[in-house]
């Protein structure tokens, strides 16, 4: 009955998301940023669940649209979880040279998943990256925040195991 | 806790090469004081261990938790004024990599650092302006445009205020050079951009640094915390604020608008231009948005005068370049030379040429969207101008060397993709083009396209390049078209006859 | 104006404005450049490639859109080279359309002029399929869309509601409405905050967003320009038609006071002229039967019953009420009538109850009461002051305006107890408790005394009486100010210094300001201010009353009032009563006559008998409606003539159809003074005549004959009676300028800034006046203020945009109610309340909003089930009896489901409300 009646509410948040949010108001006469408050949810969260947009839009003062056009643009924002460590192979013409495919394809191989995916175990994702700046140490492949370089597919194993 | 003291590159490759784990053997060892300085960029010798001697830092390289004995022992080490890699360079803005502690505001200033902010101060906007025109310097980024009339536009408009953004975005794979200065020398790129706003009247700077860059925008963070607490941040008396903002993994956000867009929390697309972000940039005011390596430069040329600068490089292209070296080649690594050398002596001299049993197929120069060279071409100059008659550019200075196992259909589909992935979708020859030309390309992969889908090829490559909006679409098909010029069987011999 | 210089394109010396881009200047010279993403509503984007040219001394082939002309550029857009370069990025365009053959119309066109024939590329990837109408007016479909986004720039740039963004990037970067994108594609536009302005679908070059109307009857194959017949904004349309019959009202890009833009109303809200229980005959009621008769048995009875009432009673017996929805010919002549056949000046309309007090506030001041600069202005101004107007829902045109001044950075202020859409977005917002302007803007005065911003210079030269004013504000500290409004005392100071220091204040008011038991005075208190800083008489300044109706500054201006004849002239100027006999051949009454409210009391006295009137719903619009209807019922003739059988048709004893705006000729006056045509599109329904011919015939069978052919022939008896209109004729309206009064003068240019150097009486008058509280304060057995007013999607009594689409929209008047009180009482959205006034009472679903403060409610007015009026008061402005719409107070209590009736019930099954925030 009350389907398409929009409240002129602050929409709830679950997360306890709310003082994020209440933080990240743009100060009086400040313009709003959205990307920047994305960011802050992801660095929380780890993924930006859509339905915060309501609640993000209402912080910035802008509209859903708004938000939904940011986080629809920039790959790294995820919108759904992903696994406990995320793997990013660079396919960067420096490791692509030296041999990256072979790194992937070890990678792949191992954890029986593609690019883009995660593990069933929700263990990996693995994700594309286009140059982290080790280009001269390359074939780079970084696992949560610690970077390889020089990687072999041989190494792959043995860097997997690392990671429970 | 008075060990002997050694040199260990905090940089994120000499980690990623082992320093890191150097670092975790050694920390609690009472023997050992271990200073963690930026990277010298010989990258193919990393991790490498320094420590001081008579004649100068003494090296060890590729060294492994093992060696530590060896090390403290002084066994082995060579002077690194011995290493050609080094000897050969010309550094100015690299100066100080290796030898200082990225954060020390001592050590920057013990090695010439605020110098030019010094001399800045002692002048008007407008001498600042002109000692910039007299160097001759061009913008690193990518563009190569005149610094200093940039920084005119700006300084002459009229607006409640100004800003200085450092594009930090280093998007091009085999670039890596923003990375060091952020890493390891971020008081350079801070004084760079506090000239810059005294040049212009801006009262605050913005770091766009990409996101796949973690260490170096924790860097810069601290090194702007550190200036601050140092009284260094401000221009003409008044606070001047530096913010570091993230990126979120847009390669055109490297692109200066669509970076702006960025900037302000929006999507980012690319604005048609005029107007130039020097007369409406930033939430539409004047901006200048260098890249980060251009504000490094600065500097120095404050400090030694324009006509220092001038006297350096070529007649076009003055004072030094960054060369990132990357791919099949012995030894990868940054080389700060003036502007001049040919690509065939830098991948000489200083790469020593290929890898072990590799032959060199291709050169790619200037990032995913720079024209690739054969063995040939390789005698070109490395200036502006020589690279821009040649239809190629310099980019950010990043050099990919293949070997001949690289297959150059899908080395071009590869490329392409990038583009069709990173288009911003504005435009419709990148936007459509660029799927179209990797569809093409898939198809000469699959053995399904003919001769004249190649001539459609070129052709919208040729469409793509007049009419895009920016420089991802318009550039997009100049490694394929020249791929396609010099390697023509790799692609006809897939062509369904 | 810009400079010009000369440029060169293809050949031809083309002159070009500074600010010019390449493409605007070879349009203006009549050369054609293929191009989709521009437009010249949007700023220059970019994006479509395919206005590319070629410039001497320049590489590349930059896009003309963008490209800024210089003096002396030599500019080709036709060459080989260029052609080319448009046929493969055609090519492009046309390789992401589906392959049925359902290429819209504008890519057919441009695949032609370029001279492609066939797509080149083998199986490309084509655009997702997802397809939105969700929206009642239009629907979207990706698959045509070339993802230009002049859809998303239009909403953002001329609307300002930014409901659209573009979704995703690269290829598949496509329109959105709302977040749709990450739940049901399908009901983007239903879910999003989009107020169906049709910005978006005007812009859209494909048809990828196009109007259900189109898509039901097909595209319209001639236009006719007219104007819109809902607010005071006067929007300007081209009704499209087909086959006899509306199919699309689009914004005409060269309206002065909409440029191409519009809103939901008008650009959607037409089609109740085509509303199955639309009046196609006149009615009789005798008891409770309605009798279908026809027009002459009407016009005969409606003659005779007048005549009886005024031989068996005099003049002063009858009285008539015009309609401000009506043209200007049309009430002129109804005056005429009343004056000339009745014999008396008992003739009101709905600008009573409006901006009456306006019209007092602003003639005992500035000696005119209309607004004294024009829409235009809002460019110019460097600070908009918005106080009691909520012109992003009321005016919608108007509030797309400020929003886009906001944007560049223009400051607004907004005095309004709730926070309305431009509250929230405003720099400085002043959430006054209802019905205390007077000691706010006298606060603003105080503080504007204190720190020396007064003009004196204007003050000296311009007016008089300020020492009254200065008296009235000493007191009116921003403390003690702060205690009566509950506004904080430095935004009250900052207010202050903003508005008498910007270099050029706007000032727009709305029924915030009138509507209350104090209406004239707060007008007065405003207008002070003006004077006090300087700001009248100057572009971007000004007292900007948001008229209401799309005629009522019309209505009173063509003499639909008791006290003045047309142009505001008096009653008992001896020279004008000579000239009306003159012309007329009838004598000008003299006496004042009596105003609605007055009417009632009058019938409810016995002294009024017969009443006629004309498109105006008292029975559903008039406050205390308990008292409104007794009167109506003790009339001996009701006359009453509307489109639909109306509450006040209801109660009629003769009912007469009406023709509507898009069915006759004629003319309205928007709020900015400006006369504009509107034209006969459509016929009306058989038989049914203009409302100004129904008074011709009544007028003629009482033995005053009036015949005129033309509604121009009206105007041009109009301009003879009155100075201010001298000059107006329909030649002079032929133009779509139209003219803005006074024209004093046959080739007079008109007056889009008043008080230039004059006012009309010389000086201007400062009028001090104290603050009075409101007729009511909340108590403990009615703890709440109840404000009324209006939503964007209703239109007053409703009996039009409830009679469309619109109704999917909204269909019912809610009360908003602040969460805070709502978890106090313990409603939930959606429960049903009982409000209790001292007058009546009224049942209404609960909103949660943060639009209005705790211990304030809100709601609208357009359903009569909801019985709104009922809850109101009598109570009126002492000076222009406007009604105190504004403040009520009421209890609320719960009401359960099983206390309704079956109509009620009826009524609150699906319950559709949008709130602009
Ligand atoms: N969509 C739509 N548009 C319309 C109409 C419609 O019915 N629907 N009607 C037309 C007509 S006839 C008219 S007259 C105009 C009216 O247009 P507006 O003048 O905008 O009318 P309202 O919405 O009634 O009231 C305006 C504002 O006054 C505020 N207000 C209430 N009390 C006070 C007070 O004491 N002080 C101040 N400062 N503000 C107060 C209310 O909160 C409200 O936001 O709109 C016209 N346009
Ligand atoms: N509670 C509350 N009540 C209010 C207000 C408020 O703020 N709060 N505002 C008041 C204000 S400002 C106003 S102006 C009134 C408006 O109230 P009304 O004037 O009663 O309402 P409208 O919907 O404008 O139009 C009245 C009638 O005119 C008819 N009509 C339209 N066009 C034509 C035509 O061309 N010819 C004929 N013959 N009929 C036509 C319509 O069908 C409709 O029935 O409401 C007032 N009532
Ligand atoms: C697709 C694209 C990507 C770009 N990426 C970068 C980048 O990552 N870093 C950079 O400094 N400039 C980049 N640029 C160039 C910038 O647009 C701009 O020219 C530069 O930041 C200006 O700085 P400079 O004058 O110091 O070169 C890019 C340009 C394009 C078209
Ligand atoms: S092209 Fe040749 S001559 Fe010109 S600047 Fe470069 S190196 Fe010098
Ligand atoms: S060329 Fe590509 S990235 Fe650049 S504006 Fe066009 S679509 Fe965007
Ligand atoms: S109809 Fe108006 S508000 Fe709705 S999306 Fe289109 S432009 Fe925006
Ligand atoms: S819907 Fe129309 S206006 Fe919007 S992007 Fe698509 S084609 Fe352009
Ligand atoms: S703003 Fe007013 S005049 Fe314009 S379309 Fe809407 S209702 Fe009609
Ligand atoms: S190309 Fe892989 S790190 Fe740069
Ligand atoms: S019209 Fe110029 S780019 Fe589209
Ligand atoms: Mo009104």
């Amino acid at each position: 009955m009350l389907g398409s009646m929009r409240y002129a509410v602050k929409t709830p948040l679950p997360n306890g998301l709310d003082e994020l949010l209440t933080h990240a108001r743009p100060a009086e006469g400040a313009p709003p940023n959205i990307l920047r408050v994305l960011h802050a949810i992801h660095d929380v969260c780890g993924y930006i669940d859509p339905r915060f947009i309501p609640a993000i839009a209402q912080s910035q003062g802008v509209t859903e649209a708004d938000v939904a056009g940011v986080l629809s643009y920039y790959p790294s924002l995820n919108t759904q979880p992903s696994g406990r460590h995320r793997i990013q192979v660079c396919l960067g013409e420096s490791c692509l040279a030296n041999r990256c495919d072979r790194v992937v394809a070890a990678i792949q191989s191992q954890l029986g998943i593609e690019l883009g995916q995660t593990t069933s175990d929700s263990r990996f994702t693995l994700e594309p990256v286009a140059c982290v700046g080790n280009c001269a140490v390359s074939p780079s492949v970084r696992i949560d925040g610690e970077l390889h370089g020089r990687v072999r597919p041989s190494d792959v194993a043995g860097f997997l195991d690392r990671y429970r | 806790m008075s060990g002997v003291r050694l040199y260990l590159s905090n940089d994120t490759s000499s980690c990623a090469a082992g320093a890191e784990r150097l670092a975790e053997a050694w920390r609690q060892r009472s023997d050992v004081e271990l200073v963690r300085t930026s990277s010298r960029g010989a990258f193919y010798l990393e991790p490498m261990v320094e420590r001081d001697s008579p004649e100068g830092r003494l090296a060890w390289c590729h060294v492994t938790a093992e060696d530590l004995p060896k090390i403290l022992a002084g066994d082995g080490g060579i002077p690194i004024s011995t290493i050609p890699f080094l000897s050969k360079q010309t550094r100015h803005t690299f100066v100080s990599f290796g030898v200082t502690e990225p954060l020390s505001l001592e050590a920057y200033q013990a090695q010439g650092g605020l110098a030019g902010l010094r001399n800045a101060r002692q002048g008007s906007p407008s001498a600042i302006i002109q000692e910039i025109k007299t160097s001759r310097l061009r913008g690193r980024g990518g563009a190569a445009f005149p610094v200093w009339k940039k920084w005119d536009v700006a300084a002459t408009a009229q607006a409640d205020r100004k800003y200085v953004v450092a594009n930090a975005d280093e998007g091009d794979a085999g670039t890596y050079c923003d990375r060091m200065i952020m890493e390891g020398d971020p008081f350079r790129l801070i004084e760079g951009m506090l000239i810059c706003a005294m040049a212009i009247g801006a009262g605050a700077g913005y770091i766009y640094c990409r996101q796949e860059y973690p260490a170096a925008t924790a860097c810069l963070r601290a090194a702007i915390r550190a200036a601050g607490k140092a009284g260094w941040l401000e221009s003409d008396g008044q606070p001047f604020t530096i913010e570091v903002v993230s990126g979120a993994g847009s390669y055109v956000c490297g692109e200066e608008t669509a970076l702006l867009e960025s900037l302000e929390g929006k999507r980012g697309v690319v604005r048609a231009r005029p107007p130039h972000p020097a007369q409406s940039g930033l939430y539409g005011r004047p901006t200048i948005v260098s890249n980060v390596l251009t504000f490094a430069t600065i500097p120095n040329i404050l400090a030694r005068g324009g006509a220092w600068h001038a006297s350096l490089g070529t007649e076009g292209s003055c004072g030094t370049i960054a060369l990132q070296l990357g791919g099949r080649v012995k030894q990868p690594g940054l080389i700060e030379i003036p502007f001049g050398l040919t690509l065939r002596e830098v991948l000489d001299q200083f790469g020593q040429g290929m890898a072990d049993g590799a032959r060199l197929k291709a050169v790619q120069v200037g990032g995913p969207l720079g024209s690739l060279f054969t063995d040939a071409q390789l005698d070109i100059p490395i200036c502006f101008d020589a690279f821009a008659q040649a239809d190629a550019i310099l980019g950010h200075g990043g050099i990919v060397v293949f070997d001949d196992q690289t297959d150059m259909l899908e080395l071009s589909r590869h490329l392409m993709a990038f583009v069709a992935d990173e288009s911003c979708g504005k435009c419709v020859p990148c936007r459509i083009g660029s799927l179209r030309a990797r569809e093409i390309l898939d198809a000469i992969q699959r053995g399904q396209a003919t001769e004249a889908d190649l001539s459609l090829l070129t052709e919208l490559g040729d469409t793509m390049k007049a009419t895009s909006l920016c420089g991802l679409g318009g550039r997009a098909p100049y490694p394929v078209l020249s791929a396609l010029e010099h390697f023509p069987v790799e692609f006809r011999s897939r062509l369904r006859s | 104006m810009s400079a010009s210089l000369l440029i060169t394109i293809d050949g031809l010396p083309v002159t070009a404005h500074a600010g010019d881009t390449v493409f605007t200047a070879a349009k203006r010279a009549g050369l054609t450049i293929p191009g989709l993403c521009t437009s010249e509503h949007l700023a220059p984007f970019g994006s479509c490639r395919l206005c590319v040219c070629e410039v001497d001394g320049q590489k590349g082939t930059p896009a003309s859109c963008t490209t800024p002309v210089q003096a002396g550029m030599v500019v080709h857009t036709q060459t080989e080279r260029l052609v080319q370069l448009r046929r493969n990025v055609t090519e492009l365009l046309l390789s992401e359309q589906p392959k049925d053959g359902t290429l819209s119309a504008a890519l057919q066109e441009l695949a032609r002029s370029v001279g492609l024939d066939h797509v080149r590329y083998r199986q490309p990837a084509v655009r997702d399929k997802v397809r939105d109408s969700s929206n009642p007016f239009f629907t979207f479909d990706n698959a045509v869309c070339i993802s230009c986004a002049r859809c998303v720039r239009a909403c953002d740039e001329m609307q300002g509601t930014f409901a659209l963004t573009m979704a995703g990037r690269g290829f598949g970067s496509r329109p959105m409405a709302g977040a749709s994108g990450y739940g049901e594609a399908a009901t983007g536009f239903a879910t999003s905050n989009c107020v169906s302005c049709g910005a978006c679908v005007k812009e859209c070059p494909t048809g990828a967003l196009a109007e259900k109307t189109v898509q039901q009857y097909g595209n319209p194959t001639e236009t006719v320009r007219t104007i819109c017949a809902y607010c005071g904004v006067g929007c300007m349309f081209d009704a499209g038609l087909r086959d006899g019959r509306v199919v699309t009202m689009v914004p005409a890009d060269d309206g002065p006071s909409n440029h191409g833009h519009a809103c939901m109303k008008g650009r959607f809200g037409w089609t109740y002229i085509y509303a199955e229980d639309r009046l196609k005959m006149p009615m009789l009621r005798t008891g409770s039967t309605w009798q279908a008769i026809s027009w002459d048995v009407a016009l005969d009875r409606l003659a005779y019953e007048f005549t009886r009432i005024k031989t068996e009673f005099g003049p002063d017996a009858l009285a008539a009420i015009s309609s401000s929805r009506g043209t200007n010919e049309e009430n002129y002549l109804f005056g005429k009538f009343i004056r000339c056949v009745m014999g008396t000046n008992h003739i009101d309309n709905c600008a009573r109850v409006c901006h009456s007090a306006t019209v007092t506030g602003m003639m005992e001041t500035l000696g005119a009461s209309a607004a004294t600069n024009s829409i235009q202005d809002l460019d110019q101004a460097k600070l908009i002051m918005v106080v009691g107007a909520n012109p992003t829902e009321s005016h919608p045109v108007v509030g797309a305006s400020i929003k886009q001044a906001h944007r560049r950075g223009i400051p607004v202020i907004v005095i309004d107890p709730r926070k309305t859409e431009l509250a929230r977005l405003a720099t400085l917002h002043l959430p006054l408790k209802p019905g205390t302007n007077v000691a706010l803007l006298n606060g603003l005065g105080h503080v504007m005394v204190k720190e020396g911003l007064l003009d004196r210079s204007f003050i000296d030269a311009r007016t008089e009486g300020v020492d009254d004013w200065l008296k009235a504000v000493e007191a009116c500290t921003p403390e003690w100010t702060e205690q009566i409004t509950g506004v904080p005392a430095d935004l009250i100071r900052a207010a202050a210094r903003l508005y008498a220091t910007s270099g050029a204040s706007l000032c727009v008011h709305g029924l915030g300001v009138t509507e209350h038991r104090w209406g004239s005075h707060g007008v007065m208190a405003l207008v002070d201010l003006a004077l006090a800083t300087g700001n009248l008489g100057k572009p971007g300044t000004g007292i900007n009353p948001l008229r209401g109706q799309n005629n009522v500054q019309g209505a009173s201006d063509v003499g639909c009032l008791p006290t003045f004849f047309t142009g505001y002239q008096a009653l008992n100027d001896p020279a004008l009563g000579s000239l009306h006999q003159a012309v007329t051949g009838r004598p000008l009454p003299t006496k004042r006559g009596m105003k609605t409210p007055d009417m009632w009391d009058a019938a409810l006295a016995g002294q009024l008998k017969g009443l006629w009137i004309i498109g105006y719903d008292v029975a559903q619009t008039d406050p205390n409606l308990t008292k409104v209807h007794e009167a109506l019922r003790r009339l001996e003739f009701l006359v009453v003539q509307d489109l639909f059988m109306s509450e006040t048709a209801k109660m009629a004893h003769l009912v007469l159809p009406g023709a509507a705006f898009l069915e006759k000729d004629g003319t309205f006056t928007n709020l900015e003074r400006r006369i504009q045509r509107i034209r006969k599109a459509v016929d009306p329904p058989q038989g049914v005549l203009p409302d100004w011919q129904v008074v011709c015939e009544v007028s003629t069978r009482m033995g005053y004959p009036m015949s005129y052919r033309h509604p121009s022939e009206i105007m041009d008896e109009i301009a003879r009676l009155t100075p201010m209109f001298a000059g107006v004729s329909y030649d002079r309206l032929e133009s779509p300028e139209g003219v803005q009064w006074p024209v004093p003068a046959v080739g007079h240019a008109g007056t889009a800034l008043m008080h230039r150097d004059r006012f009309p009486k010389g000086k201007a008058h400062f009028v001090g006046v104290d603050y009075l509280p409101p007729g009511e304060s909340p108590t403990e057995e009615y703890p709440f203020t109840l404000v009324t007013g209006r939503i964007l999607q209703h239109y007053n009594c409703g009996a039009q945009t409830r009679r469309t689409d619109i109704l999917e929209v909204v269909d019912v008047d809610a009360l908003e109610m602040h969460p805070e009180d709502a978890a106090r009482l313990r409603f939930a959205g959606g429960d049903l309340v009982r409000l209790v006034s001292p007058r009546g009472r009224a049942i209404l679903p609960v909103v949660l909003s943060e639009r209005v403060q705790p211990g304030q409610l809100f709601t609208s007015f357009h359903f009569p089930a909801s019985d709104v009026n009922l809850l109101l008061s009598s109570s009126a402005d002492d000076q222009s009896r406007c009604p105190e719409y504004k403040v009520s107070v009421v209890r609320v209590e719960p009401v359960e489901r099983e206390e309704l009736d079956a109509d009620e019930e009826r009524e609150l099954e699906a319950v559709h409300v949008r709130l602009i925030t």
